[in-house]
């Protein structure tokens, strides 16, 4: 169910966002590309969540660079 | 780029929200208990270092922003450099902030909800405001601001009965040194986050009686007279001991209110002000954000890749914390770090645009600083 409301958002946002851009895909080219790898993994992230995969979290390099500092 | 506009009004409510809305959800865990107002008190002093030094920054280079005035004072590959860490920087305080308030709805109310949703749904309110302008940003802070004075003066007023005032003793428990240190640990969270109003209030409008220390000072007194005022109120209902403990001690404080039988729950009133200030926070971070990508990649403006970022910072609040525990005690990481870009950037690009302003060759402001009450001509 959570996937399917992921992608349901990940579809409309597109539709409104990104189609008109990429019909000017050649002046924006690199706004596209930006575009297309951020939605991408925003996407796998989310879904990969919605099933249950534990990810590391997004703060570990921060966190383990600053205990190594800092800590140790 | 373009510059967006933003009021001397909204750009001080701005940075108020940007350094009280966080703190007023996740309380104080400075282990310093009931003097912790002490610490407050103490904290004025490095804020207003800070804020001076934001000032300065914005009085030598008006009509920029944080990722201009690199390129102004480090030269282009400095700027990408700036560019990159501060985005860095202004991404990882949207999604932590977005990860605190879904948490916050997560736990308090909707704990059947899957996580994700409730942070999605917190997003979308964001990225509708964030792909509004600046200025409605602005506009949104200053609605907040003064939703979050009264709010606090009708919880005073309600919580009088309950509020016990000896549980601000026994006074000066710690000593000198450990009340230092916890006064400095104020300053990256939360009056440093004020560093994405840099980023933000390039175009803020200038004029007689609009300077930059006005701005920047006159906004973190006032968020320390607020963050005085919550501490107050929370310890003095809920005790040191219980607020060390409880993790979001505002709202537990706020839920001890009863009024007869009449006036109950009021803490809902709390919960629906606090999500309103996240949002602004949030969405506010996000432009930051975007601004800082568009910089790094040389696009011409932000605005198509607000929502890649928006989306960005959805997906990583879903895999921040593992847990609760976990998302308090980062805070213990988060002010090590975070100094790296409220304080160690913001200082070097100050320090060559003093040299440089001496040496007169600090490129000139742009010509579009907006000044909507400019001085009548003399004569």
């Amino acid at each position: 169910m959570i996937q399917i409301l992921v992608t349901i958002v990940f579809v409309v946002a597109l539709a409104i966002d990104f189609v008109p851009k990429w019909k000017q895909r050649k002046q924006l080219k690199r706004e596209c590309w930006f575009y297309a790898i951020s939605m991408a993994a925003s996407y796998a992230i989310l879904i990969l969540v919605s099933y249950g995969k534990e990810l590391p979290s997004a703060f570990a390099p921060a966190d383990k660079l600053v205990e190594w500092l800092f800590h140790k | 780029m373009q510059k967006e506009t933003i009021t001397f009004r909204n750009a001080f409510f701005l940075i108020i929200m940007m350094q009280i809305s966080s703190k007023v959800l996740l309380g104080f865990h400075g282990h310093m208990k009931q003097d912790t107002w002490i610490t407050l008190l103490m904290a004025t002093v490095p804020t207003t270092l800070l804020m001076l030094l934001y000032a300065r920054m914005m009085k030598l280079m008006p009509g920029l922003d944080i990722y201009e005035m690199a390129e102004a004072t480090l030269g282009k590959a400095g700027a990408k450099i700036v560019a990159f860490l501060m985005g860095y920087y202004c991404l990882n305080l949207a999604t932590l902030v977005l990860g605190n308030y879904a948490e916050f709805v997560h736990i308090t109310s909707l704990f059947q909800t899957p996580f994700i949703i409730v942070s999605m749904l917190i997003s979308m309110a964001c990225l509708y405001l964030s792909k509004s302008a600046m200025e409605t940003v602005g506009k949104w802070c200053a609605v907040m601001v003064a939703v979050s004075a009264v709010t606090a003066v009708v919880l005073v007023f309600f919580s009088w009965p309950t509020m016990d005032f000896t549980n601000l003793q026994p006074v000066m428990e710690h000593g000198v040194g450990e009340l230092t240190v916890a006064s400095l640990k104020l300053v990256p969270l939360p009056m440093g986050e004020a560093v994405v109003g840099l980023a933000l209030l390039g175009g803020v409008e200038t004029g007689k009686g609009k300077s930059p220390y006005k701005l920047w000072v006159g906004a973190g007194m006032i968020s320390i007279l607020f963050l005085l005022e919550i501490f107050v109120r929370t310890c003095t209902i809920l005790g040191s001991e219980m607020m060390e403990t409880v993790y979001f001690p505002t709202y537990k404080a706020a839920s001890l209110i009863r009024i007869g039988t009449f006036l109950e729950r009021i803490e809902a009133l709390l919960a629906f002000v606090y999500i309103l200030a996240g949002i602004s926070k949030v969405a506010a971070c996000q432009i930051a954000a975007s601004r800082g990508v568009a910089k790094l990649f040389s696009m011409p403006s932000y605005k198509p890749i607000l929502l890649p970022v928006a989306f960005l910072s959805m997906a990583f609040s879903s895999i921040l914390f593992h847990s609760i525990v976990e998302m308090f005690d980062f805070i213990d990481n988060y002010i090590i770090y975070a100094q790296l870009f409220q304080i160690i950037i913001p200082v070097v690009i100050w320090i060559v645009a003093e040299v440089k302003s001496r040496r007169n060759t600090l490129p000139a402001p742009p010509l579009n600083i907006p000044d909507q009450h400019p001085e009548p001509a003399a004569g």
